[in-house]
């Protein structure tokens, strides 16, 4: 860790390997666009061991920006550090800090209940509530106290139609959601996370458990929603994340590695590490 | 895998080779195992089908018809006419103590004994020495006797069975071969071998006193009633004057003679304004000897009452109110409470004096209308072990009933007699009935006569009571006492212990399961758990033994602390809450970390303030004195009413409060800061709080205007161990049990849900409620209904902290008995295979269906539940 001076290239994933920090390779494409989220030099510690390294990622306003990288990388953890889920598990040791908007994420004094408020999540299970489609989808609303019947069947409708899910169940919307199929399921799960209009969408893995027809829909969805929300999403598929995001992140053994424009990364990453496993060299 | 890792050419990775067949060691421990299991599993089932079964096998003879049946038949005992009907009709008979022999007195003044077996006559004795009496009194069964003279004497004396064993060299040579149960006839009685080999002889003896002469006139009714104090006995002559002597006898140490002393008065009946038209058919005495009933033919009865040893009339009553019945039967009860009146149209009604207001006259009531028979009633007689009775009617029709349920036990006829005597067994197995032409004996084959469906049940009205009642008394100092064997006090006691130690458990218990699995750190409820589970372990009998002896006195002094604590410390902990919403938001933030701890203030100061605002409310509402005001001596049913309803008011108003209140924040106070916004919701919450204390009062004072008053019913007067205390001790029983359970159920709940709702920014409270409990609802309704299957069974704290009363009161403040503890206290006690006993094992066998049907919902409803939520 007193290293800090950037190792040669070639030796990058030995140094990742020896729990050195290298800064990552940010393409500077990301300079023109506008951040909604900001990570800086963030580090966690499940217990004794050390997940993320100074991790540092902008996350630009209305794109998609997808985190690959092999399990175990850090991207869900990392994922799950940005509304703060990982305060459930005991034993996390947090430093450096996010912004949400300009809102400090870790700062004393923040209204965790808030800031979740403020983002949506996709979870890589569909998890709908045992109770009807309807309920699923307004679940935030009603949280948040709203009780008027107008506007949340509004809502519904408006979530459900941009999950393109409205038409296949507008007649069945008081059933319960556990009769859906398992990709109907997941897009339920993310029109339920748009309902609350998040300012940003985090997705982990939400297709890795779907049959290919599914992955495609909800892939469809994704794209559509790019322009209104700021998504990021974890995948481990990297056509996946080749066809749906903007942006995308690699990231090896808790540390980015490099960060730039999809298309870039994808055809000519400044990194050989980062082709290697695109290429599935390695991973 | 490619072709250079093949293994070598004996085809194996390992170079072993394996038997694909599995060894014969393993399949062996596989059929034993399985067939060990299987055999414990149906041995289980076995088991506990085997427990149904055996309760049931017990309870069973319960339910079996009851019958009479000719044994054997009999000529009758009286001297026969030449048209070979008697000259005489009997007017009394007893059975001895083992079925062999009877006497039968008749109104010629002879007593005869006979022999059942053959009816041999055995000895004929002559009451009077040949003046034949003019009346006659027996005590129970055999014992005391009187008999009245035309000249106004009266003879009291001794009659008994007299029993003795004989050596063999003692009897005669014909009596040394019996068998045994084989009788030969003998010195005026009957020899027997007893199954013991030895040789009993049984005769009757009667020894009679000296005469007391009670007036000139002859002795027309006399009645005899064994007092503690000694006989007394009562008479009315041909001159209509009422005698009235109690008896003390003294025998002489030297001569053996017996000399009877007699102190009482006579009286003048038309003196009373008793008159003798039409004529008087039946005087009868009670047990205390201080009260005599007259009965005219017609039904019309006159009470008279010993009062400073002169006798006045304290009522009078119709007894048969059909105007064309005569009364043709009149005997009393066993006990001497209940008078059996038998007419002529051939209804038998049992009146008993019901218990009267101080200073006032019972009333007889025709407590039992035995079902009508088909002809005039011409003899009735009771038993004197139990409430058993005989009716002999006109047309030969005898009948057997029980007294107290009104059971028909038995019905068979003595065609072409008129019934003129009936008798009842000591051991109330057979039935001696004599006709005007022939006499016979009946098996009677109703050992459970005492039990009847219907009495467990429904409301029964049994002796001295004022209207029919649910009574649990199966046992009394007094030998003529009548059981009342009804189980729904039992069951109400169960179901009032289980209600309240639920009421105090299942909050607590499921409360807490939320607590741990979804507010404490795994690593907290990891160590939390385990010592909640420990008090489980805690045995029954000292949470019963600390609830009687620590708890009952205890809450006894501080009960209205106890209550103001109940109220007072949630209230503080909704206004700690509503405190902290004051706080500046980051500190509020900073300081989440002991909030809980903060909770735990709030409560502890709410509960401070509550016990020490105690007094003044005790002062306030219930008049300064507590027990006084239960009594419904002080005070008024207001400050009651306030207490059951300040709990739906608050519900109610903190309902509305968030229907309403909530939605009016949200349109008005957008842009408010927070402390403002925190501010007002404090305002709202005591608002609401007012508002809640006015609704209970004003509904409170309606009920209470309107008449109503608490006091009487849910409150009544205060008993030291009581529901409240059962509740809290019982509680403790359940809470473990409850807790372990649904904590598990939450626990169960896939913790994706859990992440799905606190991601979409849910508090933990709403996702407790919203999104973990709805799943676990099967595991919660499991656990609560085994808390209650716990409750329902729940033996050694009711038993030594609820009194024991097994009376049905709701009153929160009075203690009851449960089936459980009723089977600990009684069982012990009960003689084997007794109407008891066997009563018993049905409260046992009730109390296994309650806790099977119990625990069957609880499953069927726990799977359905579960189909509900299998997908998630």
């Amino acid at each position: 860790m007193e290293e800090l001076q950037a190792p040669p290239a070639m030796d990058r994933l030995s140094a990742l390997a020896a729990g050195t920090v290298v800064p990552a390779e940010i393409h500077p494409e990301l300079q023109d666009e506008e951040m909604i989220l900001e990570v800086a030099d963030f580090n966690l510690s499940y217990g004794s061991k050390q997940v993320l390294f100074d991790v540092n990622l902008p996350v630009p306003r209305g794109k998609v920006t997808a985190l690959i990288g092999p399990s175990g990388c850090g991207k869900s953890t990392l994922l799950r550090s940005v509304n703060r889920m990982n305060d459930l598990i005991d034993n996390v040791t947090i430093t450096g800090d996010m912004s949400l908007g300009g809102d400090t994420v870790y700062g004393r004094g923040v209204d965790v209940i808030e800031l979740r408020r403020r983002m949506g999540m996709v979870f890589q299970k569909s998890n709908p509530f045992p109770m009807s489609i309807r309920d699923n989808v307004t679940y935030a609303l009603q949280i948040n106290g709203e009780r008027n019947r107008a506007v949340l069947n509004e809502v519904c409708e408006t979530a459900l139609r941009g999950a393109a899910l409205w038409d296949e169940v507008h007649d069945r919307l008081d059933e319960s959601a556990l009769g859906m199929s398992g990709g109907q399921q997941q897009r339920l799960c993310i029109a339920r996370a748009i309902a609350a209009e998040p300012e940003v969408l985090l997705m982990d893995e939400p297709c890795s458990a779907l049959d290919p027809i599914a992955t495609t829909r909800v892939e469809e969805l994704i794209l559509k929603l790019r322009g209104d929300y700021t998504v990021l999403i974890v995948t481990h598929n990297m056509q996946q994340a080749s066809r749906v995001s903007d942006y995308t992140a690699f990231m090896y053994l808790g540390q980015v590695v490099e960060y730039g424009p999809t298309a870039k990364l994808f055809t000519n990453p400044l990194l050989k590490e980062t082709e290697d496993y695109i290429t599935g060299r390695f991973g | 895998m490619s072709k250079t890792t093949t293994p070598g050419k004996s085809g194996s990775f390992t170079g072993r080779r394996y038997s694909r067949k599995p060894r014969r060691s393993v399949l062996w421990v596989d059929a034993l195992a399985t067939r060990l299991i299987a055999l414990s599993g149906i041995g289980s089932i076995v088991a506990v089908s085997l427990v149904g079964l055996f309760l049931a096998w017990v309870v069973l003879p319960l339910f079996l018809p009851t019958e009479i049946s000719k044994k054997l038949g009999m000529p009758v005992s009286g001297v026969q006419s030449e048209s070979g009907t008697p000259m005489t009709v009997p007017v009394a008979s007893a059975i001895d103590n083992y079925g062999l022999m009877v006497w039968e007195m008749r109104t010629n003044g002879e007593i005869a004994v006979q022999a059942l077996d053959g009816g041999a006559i055995l000895e004929r004795i002559q009451v009077g020495g040949g003046i034949v009496p003019t009346a006659w009194a027996f005590g129970v069964d055999t014992g005391p006797v009187a008999f009245g003279y035309a000249d106004g004497r009266v003879q009291t004396g001794e009659m008994k069975w007299e029993t003795r064993f004989l050596a063999d060299a003692e009897v005669p040579a014909a009596a040394l071969a019996l068998e045994v149960g084989e009788t030969h006839i003998w010195e005026s009685g009957l020899l027997v071998r007893t199954p013991e080999g030895q040789l009993r002889h049984q005769r009757l003896g009667l020894e009679l006193a000296d005469h007391i002469a009670l007036g000139d006139s002859a002795i027309e009714l006399l009645d005899l009633a064994v007092t503690p104090s000694g006989l007394v006995l009562a008479a009315i002559d041909a001159d209509l004057k009422f005698h009235h002597r109690r008896l003390t006898m003294k025998t002489n140490m030297l001569t053996g003679k017996v000399r009877v002393r007699a102190r009482g008065g006579d009286t003048s009946l038309p003196g009373l304004g008793v008159n003798s038209r039409p004529a008087f058919s039946f005087l009868g005495l009670d047990e205390t000897g201080n009260l005599a009933l007259l009965l005219r033919t017609d039904g019309s009865m006159v009470r008279l009452r010993n009062q400073d040893s002169e006798f006045v009339v304290s009522g009078r009553q119709d007894l048969v109110p059909n105007p064309t019945a005569q009364v043709s039967s009149v005997t009393y009860l066993n006990g001497r409470t209940s008078l059996l009146v038998g007419d002529s149209e051939g209804s038998v009604v049992v009146w008993f004096p019901a218990r009267a207001a101080q200073g006032q006259e019972p009333v007889l009531q025709p407590g039992h209308v035995l079902e009508p028979g088909p002809a005039a009633v011409t003899a009735l007689t009771a038993s004197a072990r139990s409430r058993m009775l005989a009716a002999g009617y006109a047309d030969g029709t005898v009948r057997v009933f029980n007294a107290t349920n009104e059971r028909l036990l038995g019905e068979d006829r003595l065609d072409g007699n008129v019934i003129d005597r009936l008798s009842i067994a000591p051991r109330e197995d057979l039935l001696l009935v004599t006709g005007a032409k022939e006499a016979g004996l009946w098996n009677i084959d109703a050992p459970y006569g005492e039990f009847s469906m219907g009495a467990l049940v429904r409301p029964v009205w049994y002796e001295g009571y004022p209207e029919p009642t649910l009574v649990w008394q199966s046992s009394a100092a007094s030998d003529s006492f009548e059981p009342k064997l009804s189980l729904m006090p039992l069951i109400f006691g169960t179901l009032k212990a289980t209600f309240y130690s639920l009421l105090f458990g299942l909050p607590l218990a499921l409360l807490a399961a939320i607590f741990t699995s979804e507010f404490l750190p795994r690593g907290t409820r990891a160590r939390v758990k385990p010592v909640i589970e420990i008090m489980a372990s805690l045995p029954s009998v000292v949470l019963g033994f600390l609830a009687a002896l620590v708890v009952a006195p205890w809450v006894e002094h501080v009960v209205v602390e106890v209550v103001a604590v109940l109220f007072v410390a949630p209230f503080g902990v909704m206004l700690g809450a509503h405190l902290w919403q004051l706080l500046p938001r980051e500190l509020a933030a900073r300081l989440e970390a002991i909030r809980p701890l903060a909770v735990l203030v709030s409560l502890v100061i709410g509960g401070f303030v509550g016990w020490h605002l105690a007094p003044a409310l005790t002062q306030l509402a219930f008049a300064g004195d507590f027990k006084a005001w239960l009594d419904g001596r002080v005070g008024t049913g207001l400050s009651g009413w306030f207490v059951l309803l300040i709990v739906p008011a608050s519900l109610a108003v903190g309902w509305l409060n968030v229907q309403h209140g909530e939605g009016l924040i949200r349109t008005r106070g957008l842009g408010w800061s927070p402390l403002a916004l925190a501010i007002l919701d404090l305002v709202r919450f005591l608002i609401a709080t007012v508002v809640a204390i006015g609704l209970a009062l004003f509904v409170g004072w309606l009920l209470n205007a309107s008449g109503w008053d608490p006091r009487g019913s849910i409150f009544d007067t205060y008993v030291q161990r009581n529901a409240l205390v059962v509740g809290i001790a019982m509680g403790f029983a359940v809470i473990p049990l409850i807790y372990t359970i649904s904590e598990d159920a939450l626990v169960s709940v896939p913790d994706h849900l859990r992440a799905a709702s606190l991601g979409a920014g849910a508090t933990p409270w709403q996702t407790a409620v919203r999104v973990v409990v709805p799943p676990a609802m099967s595991g919660l309704f499991s656990a609560a209904m085994i808390g209650l299957g716990r409750a329902v069974g729940e033996t050694m704290i009711v038993l030594m902290a609820a009194g024991n009363t097994p009376i049905m009161d709701m009153n929160i403040f009075n203690g009851f008995r449960t089936l459980s503890a009723n089977l600990a206290v009684e069982l012990p006690e009960a003689v084997q295979n007794s109407t008891h006993y066997r009563t018993l094992f049905l409260a046992a066998l009730t109390l296994f269906l309650m806790t099977f049907v119990l625990n069957t919902v609880a499953e069927a409803v726990r799977l359905h539940f579960r189909r509900k939520t299998s997908r998630l």
